[in-house]
């Protein structure tokens, strides 16, 4: 039984989002949708957290704040890019000031598309991450054991 | 009681003295705005009271004219006067607030004075067609009109606008030694294009993802 | 006498929903001054009225900012229509005002549970969520989106709203009222509550008028600037409208105009609703705005006054559109706000403007 698959704690940051995508982020920890009853909550310390929530775009302010704190949090982590702005830049991809998608700064994990992204699109992108966060920390595991 | 809405001119000398009179007159400054135009820069300040709303608008200020600040009097413009150094290149003395050109880091120099070889086109259309008369011009702009519409309708904007290029490029206007800059513009058009055809796509995907995860969530 | 320390305070910050960085200048636990910086939200989507046209551009004005989206398309499309001279049927009016007071109503619970998670009561937070995932699902069910809604259009709107679904709004509406007026006395009458927000961050009258100040932060220190007194499109039909104003100036005047803004919204919904006119929702919009026409226009958000304007030059694409929001007028008044606070006050005090940072950048 992998300790990974239960209870994540979630870091949630906003690079350049309108917002709605956040909003939606939280909604999913409130009373409506309820991950909390899972133990996933919202930390504000990379060092404490396994899931990096990413919500908007990147641009050139930002992009050393999202790599600085994807680079604090420690192994094994999984990024989720939440929104389609997260994703590819989504509506604003031409706009002057917008780099791209999450993609651009850290590797990113899971997708989860929708302007803004449903809830129930990122509980669906938390399970799936932590799939990949087990078979991260069994890699990682099995790396330590043969060194 | 509605709101009353005036545009009046003002002249760039007259600014501080406009803003300390208003203060005494009991008006709040509501913002300041800079719009890029072909003689230079426009800048609009804009004062309420109750429910009037004077907005005025200083024409044409060129690169390297000095603008007074008017943050003495109304300390909440400095948000709008950094943003006009930075995105407009406005120069403007005396700002309380000065970040220096460091309120945006930005990838480009001024980003909101240029203007797509695209956009540039259209606008000096519009504005040829507007000085050849009001009714020959008219009678031609609503057939062109029609035809953009049209095309537009039928989600053909590329040809829409490839036939604009098309009319410009045999337009006898153009100087012999604007060859190169048209080369640029239509390498420039194509990337512009190649955009806009993008847009499209990105949404009927993003409505795809959205109805799936409405259809499950349901 | 201590020495002074600079302390950085986000973008990154478990009560911060959005990107702000704050340098404060702190003195023994005491905040001397406080430098904003901002610019980690700037898209530089003003430029993009080049590459969408007047009609498409609405989509971009949408997504300025998630929790005031309604009021951007609303603000949007008006501005745009006083340019070309258009007259929409009185029916899209009253929808709009409809969609915009219930804007209004979740965007304060919001923010009363952010500010409720700022001073570490939780459970009140998720409170307040829990009451606004009913009004997202009045929203889901007119407009089809919880959060986007693209139901406004130059001309008027895109949906209607049946008789049935009126019925609902006023059930929903009146249900949320015992459970909303639990919440107003937590956080107008708990003890502990009042320990954080009375007399904190307090700003005078006079302060405010100076710093320009809008919306319900301005509105606690008795300023009196609600844009909706002046009775623009359906507000007109109001029968008595009286801007909520407190004279206090602290953070618990912040909350409480607020949290009676919410009452004050719904009670206009269910008159707008009873007044209601039939007819089309919306008219036809060909042709493109005149060369050299400028329109400005105002608009109450739930954060305070917008300004908006729009210039044409003749062609599909606007020259200009700017849009002022309320939260880039009101910075300054953080800034006086912030200075002298305790340091633990900070996370209150920076969210009692209510700031829509993603708005102030665009």
């Amino acid at each position: 039984m992998s300790f990974a698959t239960k209870s994540p704690w979630v870091i949630h940051y906003d690079a350049s989002s309108c917002n709605g995508c956040d909003i939606e982020v939280l909604a999913a920890l409130c009373p409506g949708f309820d991950v909390e009853r899972f133990g996933i909550i919202n930390t504000g310390n990379p060092k404490h957290a396994d899931i990096f929530l990413v919500t908007g775009s990147v641009n050139e302010q930002n992009i050393h704040t999202i790599k600085e704190i994807y680079n604090q949090m420690l192994e094994p982590k999984v990024v989720i890019a939440c929104g389609v702005c997260a994703c590819s830049a989504g509506v604003f991809h031409d706009c002057y000031n917008v780099i791209g998608g999450v993609d651009q700064a850290i590797p990113v994990d899971v997708y989860a598309p929708g302007c803004a992204v449903r809830p129930e699109a990122i509980i669906d992108a938390v399970v799936e991450a932590l799939g990949i966060l087990d078979k991260k920390a069994k890699a990682l595991a099995a790396k330590k054991k043969g060194a | 009681m509605a709101l009353d809405i005036d545009f009046l001119p003002l002249e760039l000398e007259e600014l501080p003295a406009l803003a300390k009179r208003k203060k005494k007159a009991g008006f709040r400054f509501v913002q300041m705005l800079c719009v890029t135009t072909q003689d230079g820069i426009d800048l609009q300040y804009s004062f309420m009271k109750e429910a009037s709303l004077e907005n005025y608008t200083i024409r044409g200020v060129r690169p390297g004219t000095k603008v007074p600040s008017v943050t003495e009097t109304y300390i909440s413009a400095f948000v709008f006067e950094n943003e006009a150094h930075d995105l407009f290149g406005v120069e403007i003395e005396g700002n309380l607030l000065d970040f220096g050109g460091n309120f945006y880091k930005l990838s480009e120099r001024e980003p909101m004075t240029i203007i797509s070889p695209a956009q540039k086109a259209a606008r000096e259309k519009a504005v040829q067609e507007k000085a050849a008369g009001e009714e020959a011009a008219g009678e031609e702009a609503v057939g062109e009109e029609a035809v953009l519409e049209k095309a537009v309708a039928s989600g053909e904007q590329q040809k829409a606008a490839e036939a604009n290029d098309a009319k410009e490029e045999a337009s006898p206007q153009e100087a012999p030694g604007l060859e190169k800059a048209d080369r640029t513009a239509e390498a420039n058009d194509a990337k512009e294009e190649v955009r806009l055809q993008e847009a499209p796509s990105l949404g009927l995907e993003e409505q795809a993802a959205e109805a799936n995860d409405a259809k499950e969530g349901a | 006498m201590g020495k002074a320390t600079v302390i950085p305070f986000g973008p990154q910050h478990p009560v911060l929903p959005e990107p702000l960085h704050l340098d404060l200048v702190v003195e023994d636990e005491v905040v001397i001054e406080a430098i904003p910086q901002i610019g980690f939200v700037h898209r530089g989507l003003e430029r993009l009225v080049q590459t969408r046209d007047y009609h498409q551009f609405i989509y971009i004005a949408e997504r300025i900012c998630g929790i005031c989206a309604f009021g951007h398309s609303m603000g949007y499309a008006e501005t745009v229509e006083k340019l070309m001279g258009i007259e929409i049927p009185p029916r899209a009016e009253f929808l709009r005002a409809v969609w915009h007071e219930l804007s209004r109503v979740h965007s304060h619970l919001l923010w009363m549970g952010l500010a409720a998670d700022a001073f570490g009561f939780e459970s009140l937070f998720m409170h307040c969520w829990r009451l606004r995932e009913r009004i997202l699902d009045l929203f889901e069910a007119t407009t089809g989106g919880r959060v986007i809604f693209s139901v406004v259009k130059v001309g008027g709107v895109t949906r209607d709203i049946s008789p049935d679904m009126f019925e609902r709004f006023a059930t929903t509406l009146s249900g949320i009222k015992g459970e909303y007026n639990q919440i107003c006395k937590a956080f107008l009458t708990d003890a502990s509550v009042k320990n954080r927000t009375v007399d904190v961050g307090t700003i005078s009258q006079q302060a405010a008028l100076d710093q320009c100040m809008v919306g319900p932060f301005a509105r606690a220190s008795n300023v009196n600037n609600d844009i909706r007194a002046l009775g623009n499109g359906a507000y007109g039909a109001l029968s008595d409208f009286k801007p909520i104003l407190d004279s206090q100036g602290d953070c618990y005047a912040r909350v409480k105009v607020r949290a009676l803004e919410v009452l004050q919204s719904i009670d206009i919904i269910n008159e707008l609703i009873a007044q209601i006119p039939a007819g089309d929702i919306a008219v036809e919009v060909k042709g493109s705005p005149a060369l050299g026409a400028e329109a400005s226009n105002v608009l109450e958000q739930p954060r305070g006054e917008c300004y908006y304007y729009a210039r044409g030059n003749g062609t599909k694409n606007l020259e200009r559109m700017r849009m002022r929001t309320p939260t880039s007028q009101n910075l300054a008044g953080m800034t006086t706000a912030l200075a002298g606070c305790d340091l633990a006050d900070v996370n209150m005090i920076v969210l009692t403007i209510d700031p829509c940072i993603s708005c102030t950048e665009r």
